[in-house]
Parts: C-alpha cells; sequence; structure tokens
C-alpha cells in the first residue's frame, strides 16, 4: 500500500511538473539526480564529465517533461533521456570514447569507431579487497558494449524491469532478455578467473 | 715225545689270557711244554689282538673267544678227517650220506660235533659287519707258521658258516612282490594320470581359439598395428593406478557437461529468470532444465554471484548543490538565445531577414524615444517576431516567473524550439 502511495505521489510530482511547476521540479530532481548520477557513473568513463552531463540530462528533462505521456513511466522516460545525453557525448568526443575490444560504435554517418583497450589485468593476489573487486567489476562493465551496458546497468544497478528497460531504449522485451543475458556472460567471461579466485578464497 | 695238548678241553690258557683267572701251575707247565698250548696261547693272544684292533667289543660277549678259539682248534684236529668235506656238506643239507649211523662213531662223530658246535658258536657271534679285510688282518695276526693250514682252515670255516636260508618261495614271493610293485606302478601311473585329468581345468571363452588367431593375424599385419598391440600390451601390463572412489562420477559428470551444451536460449531464460522476467510456465521449465543439465546450473551460479556483484556496487550520489545548479541552468537554457540562433546566420536569406529584423528594431527604439514607451508592434512574422517580443519584456519578469517564458515559447514551432534547445 506504502508503496502504491509512493508511486502516486511520484506521478503527482510529475504532472505538477508538467505543468510548469518549478518547484515540483526542484523536488523531482532531489527525488531523481542519484538515479542519474549512478547511470551516467557506469556508463562515462570520464567520471569528471558526470555532473555536467547530468546537469544536461535534467535540463532535458525540464525541457521536456511536458511530451511525457504517462507519467509512470517518468523512470523509464529519464533513462532514456540520460542514455541519449550520453550518446550524444559521444557523437561529439567521436574517437575518444572508449569501446569495448569486440564492439564497435556505429555513428550517424555510418562510420565505426574502434578503440582498442587493454584487457583487464587479473590480479594474482588470492586476498583482495572488495574494492578491488568492485574497480575490477566496474572496468568490465566499461568495456561492455554500449548496448549491453546500458541493459545491465538499468537491470543490476537500477533494479528496472525489462519493460522499463524496453521503453527506455526503445527496444522489443526480447532484445532486453538477450542483451541482459550477453552481458552477463560477457561479464562474467571478462571476470572468470577472478570470480574463481573469489570463489575459492570464500569456500 | 707226543704233545696231549687238547685245546677243546682246556679253557685254562684263554682264562688266563683274559686275566680272568690267575694261571695255575698245570697251566703253566702246560704252556712250557706243549707246543699246542703254545700255538693255542698265540692264537687267542693274536685273535684278541685283532678283534681289540677292529674294535670287536669282544668283553661284552662272555666265552666268544673260547668258543672261537674252541672252533679253530676243533678245525684244526678235523684237518685229518677225510670225510670233513662230506660231513660239512651233509651238515648243510647239501650231500646225503647212505650210511648215516656212520657219523655216530669214531671221527666222523668228533667231526659232526665240532662243525655243530661251529655253527653254534658261529651263530652265536655277535652278528656284526666285519671289514672287508677282516679275514686278512686275522689271518696276519696268526702264527706265520700255521698260517698258510689257518687260512685254508678258515677258508672252509668261513664256507661252512650257516647260509641263510631264504624261506620256501621266498623267490616266489619276490617275485610276486615285485610284479605287485610294477602293477602298483602302472594302477599308480593310471590313478595319477586320472586325477590330473580329473583337475579343474581352466575356462577358455568361446571363440578363444579364434580371437587369439584373429590377434596374431593383426599382429602381422603390419609393423604399425604391432607396435600399437605391443604398446596395448605393455600399457596393461603397467601397474594399474587406482583411481580416487569419485573418479568415474566426475568423468561422467564432465561428459555430462559435454553432452549437454547451452544454448543461448538457456542462457536467456536463466538470465530472466534470475530477474523475475519469466513467466511460471517458463521458470517451470528453466529450472528442470537446471537441475538436468550441469553446465547450466553453473552457469546460474555465475549469473547469481555477478548479479549479487553488481547489486553491491556503490551507488554515486549527486554532489551537493547539484539540485540549485540544475535550476539554475533550465532557467538559462528557457533564455532563448537570440544571437546564437545558428539557423539565422547559415543562408544568405537568413542573414537578410535578420538584417531587416535588426534594421525594424533600430526603428522601433527610434519611434519609442520620438513617441514615448508603447507596446512592441509586430514587424514581420515567424518566430523572430516573438523572440523580438520577448527580448522586450522586463528582465524581472523573464527570471522570475518562468511559466509566462513557457508561455512565450509555446508559441515557437517545435522543430525551431528542438534546434534551440539543441535536441
Amino acid at each position: 500500500m506504502a508503496s502504491i502511495n509512493v508511486k502516486e505521489e511520484q506521478e503527482a510530482l510529475i504532472i505538477r511538473c508538467q505543468s510548469g511547476d518549478r518547484q515540483a521540479f526542484m523536488e523531482l530532481v532531489q527525488t531523481y539526480q542519484n538515479m542519474v548520477f549512478a547511470i551516467l557513473y557506469r556508463m562515462l568513463k570520464e567520471r569528471e564529465e558526470i555532473e555536467d552531463l547530468a546537469q544536461e540530462v535534467w535540463v532535458k528533462v525540464y525541457q521536456s517533461i511536458r511530451k511525457l505521456k504517462s507519467p509512470a513511466a517518468f523512470r523509464s522516460w529519464l533513462h532514456r533521456i540520460a542514455l541519449n545525453a550520453f550518446r550524444d557525448r559521444m557523437r561529439q568526443k567521436g574517437n575518444q570514447i572508449a569501446f569495448s575490444l569486440d564492439d564497435s560504435y556505429q555513428m550517424d554517418n555510418g562510420d565505426s569507431i574502434q578503440v582498442e583497450m587493454e584487457a583487464p589485468g587479473l590480479l594474482p593476489e588470492e586476498e583482495l579487497l572488495q574494492t578491488e573487486w568492485q574497480e575490477r567489476l566496474e572496468a568490465a562493465i566499461l568495456e561492455l558494449p554500449y548496448s549491453h551496458r546500458a541493459v545491465i546497468v538499468m537491470r543490476e544497478i537500477q533494479g528496472m524491469s525489462y519493460d522499463e528497460i524496453a521503453f527506455a531504449m526503445d527496444i522489443s522485451l526480447g532484445t532486453v532478455k538477450s542483451r541482459i543475458a550477453r552481458a552477463r556472460e560477457k561479464l562474467i567471461v571478462r571476470l572468470s578467473e577472478y570470480m574463481k579466485e573469489k570463489e575459492g578464497s570464500q569456500a | 715225545m707226543t704233545d696231549t695238548f687238547d685245546p677243546r678241553r682246556n679253557t685254562d690258557i684263554s682264562s688266563f689270557l683274559d686275566q680272568e683267572a690267575p694261571a695255575g701251575e698245570n697251566t703253566r707247565q702246560l704252556l712250557e711244554s706243549s707246543f699246542g698250548a703254545q700255538v693255542h696261547y698265540r692264537n687267542i693272544e693274536n685273535i684278541s689282538r685283532a678283534c681289540q684292533q677292529q674294535g670287536v667289543p669282544v668283553g661284552q660277549h662272555p666265552g666268544f673267544l673260547d668258543r672261537l678259539m674252541g672252533a679253530l682248534d676243533g678245525l684244526e684236529q678235523l684237518a685229518e678227517t677225510e670225510d670233513f668235506e662230506c660231513l660239512s656238506a651233509w651238515h648243510d643239507g647239501m650231500h646225503p650220506i647212505e650210511d648215516e649211523t656212520a657219523l655216530e662213531q669214531g671221527a666222523a662223530q668228533t667231526c659232526l660235533q665240532n662243525i655243530r658246535s661251529l655253527a653254534q658258536a658261529m651263530q652265536a657271534l655277535p652278528q656284526m659287519q666285519a671289514q672287508a679285510d677282516f679275514a686278512d688282518i686275522v689271518m696276519a695276526a696268526l702264527p706265520q707258521d700255521h698260517r698258510d693250514e689257518n687260512e685254508r682252515r678258515l677258508g672252509q670255516a668261513l664256507q661252512a658258516l650257516p647260509q641263510i636260508q631264504a624261506p620256501e618261495g621266498f623267490a616266489q614271493q619276490v617275485t610276486q612282490a615285485i610284479a605287485q610293485q610294477e602293477s602298483l606302478a602302472e594302477t599308480n601311473a593310471q590313478r595319477l594320470t586320472a586325477a590330473l585329468q580329473a583337475l579343474p581345468q581352466p575356462e577358455v571363452p568361446a571363440g578363444f581359439a579364434q580371437q587369439v588367431m584373429q590377434r596374431i593375424e593383426a599382429l602381422t599385419q603390419d609393423t604399425h598395428s604391432q607396435n600399437q598391440q605391443r604398446l596395448d600390451l605393455a600399457l596393461q601390463a603397467l601397474p594399474q593406478i587406482q583411481a580416487p572412489a569419485d573418479f568415474a562420477a566426475r568423468v561422467m559428470q564432465q561428459i555430462d557437461t559435454l553432452q549437454q551444451p547451452i544454448s543461448a536460449e538457456d542462457t536467456e531464460n536463466i538470465s530472466a529468470c534470475l530477474d523475475g522476467e519469466l513467466s511460471e510456465h517458463e521458470s517451470r521449465q528453466t529450472l528442470k532444465a537446471l537441475q538436468a543439465n550441469p553446465a547450466l546450473s553453473r552457469q546460474h551460479r555465475q549469473h547469481q554471484q555477478l548479479s549479487a556483484a553488481l547489486q553491491a556496487l556503490p551507488r554515486p550520489e549527486a554532489t551537493p548543490g547539484f539540485v540549485a545548479k540544475v535550476m539554475l541552468a533550465t532557467e538559462q537554457a528557457a533564455r532563448p538565445k537570440l544571437f546564437a540562433l545558428p539557423w539565422l546566420m547559415r543562408s544568405r536569406a537568413g542573414q537578410m531577414v535578420a538584417g531587416f529584423g535588426l534594421f525594424g528594431l533600430l526603428v522601433m527604439l527610434s519611434q519609442t524615444l520620438v513617441t514615448g514607451t508603447q507596446g512592441p508592434t509586430e514587424v514581420a512574422t515567424g518566430p523572430q517576431v516573438q523572440i523580438i517580443q520577448v527580448e522586450h519584456q522586463p528582465e524581472d519578469l523573464l527570471f522570475t516567473d518562468m511559466i509566462d517564458m513557457d508561455n512565450v515559447l509555446e508559441h515557437v514551432a517545435e522543430e525551431d524550439y528542438n534546434l534551440w534547445i539543441g535536441g
């Protein structure tokens, strides 16, 4: 019941924003600012640009929120704007944006960017700190192709459903399902040796 | 002078020699006067010595020497008997005598007694195995004067010794025994053969010979085959390594893993199942697949581990004052940027329109200065006119009430709006 109330409150907040209530918009930013930071944090390798990009996202939200037909889909819509902002930033940066070894980013003009990156080295020590494991995991996420990175972050980090992800990325449910599975497989492959060590040390 | 010494009737010399009795006057006189007594004395002495040399325990058999010497002395006396051999042969049952009454008379009687006595004496001898040269030693011990005679007599005496008489039918029994032994040997051989044949024979599998022949043929096919066979045999002969108890199970698990490849659909289903995005039916099917496929189950565990790790990642938070920055940015973004409108300056026509617009603005300002304050006048149609109107709104109004700004912007064409906001 509480969650329903919260949901209704959120929808009411969005409706107020759509009517031009700046106070409501401020509350909206306060509510969802960390979510935008989280998605951008996992998508963007250049961490110093996150705040700038997040600000850009919210400006676009402010400018476009009236176009949102279903306030209930705000979260997905917010992620769509964030991902579009990220993609626009990648377009602007061109080949400065890092992609995975086995992925290429298709530019609008048809060119593909292939950027080489170092494969993650395995740490030989048996006892790795949790932070080291997280750093390795975050590095592996950033090395995923954009399409896989986006879905796995939205699913695992943001806790979004497949429907929400499908809406956010404007893709089918089947594609979401497939991409999430493939993203997980790629992460497991890249972290396999470390996961074995971690599993062994826990056993 | 006739020597009347009769050794058969005198035992004093023997007792004297054996030191069992003191020599009497008669014995001394006899030994001094009688040559026969002296010979007898020497014979006893020599034979005693010979017996001692041979280790014959004469002393343990009282009267032995007496009987022996008596026998020898008797032989000496009987040496003159012509029919001695006949009597000896008769005694042994080898020579029949027609008139046996003669044996009870004269010298024949004495000779026969001597033979019997000798036989008894010899039978009474301790049965010992004498050395092969015992007779020679005895004879050598005798006085040389009577050696030849004594040797002859001893030979006769030895011949006269009782021959072992085999019982009647002994030879037949022996023959039968031998025959029986031969028969038994044959029987035993037969039994042995039968026993050997009755031993449990090793089971030879059916077709064993054929297999052997095939292997032999295979071995002779070519060198490679031979080497392979030899290698197999050598490997089989190697000490067998004891595998761990669960080795077979682990191998089978590996095989199961190999035999059950994971399809992309399986992977997608376990991933979606983990996210709770499958229907009830799909979830049941996926759980069944997990139970049946160890590799899929392992992959599922990896997904779980990865998911837990991803969800445990630290969540970045917005920087302090971020909301204020956003609000300011939205205000700034909402302000139209006249001189930044790129569409206006892109084409020559646009530049001309902008020029006219600027000219109109200057005219308007001059009129305002001449006629006083009045509302803005539309000098042209299109979005730029709207912008001009906005630019003439009081500044405080523009930045204090964004709703008014938005109302103004609502009149702007959507495509131009998108161009402004860069979307």
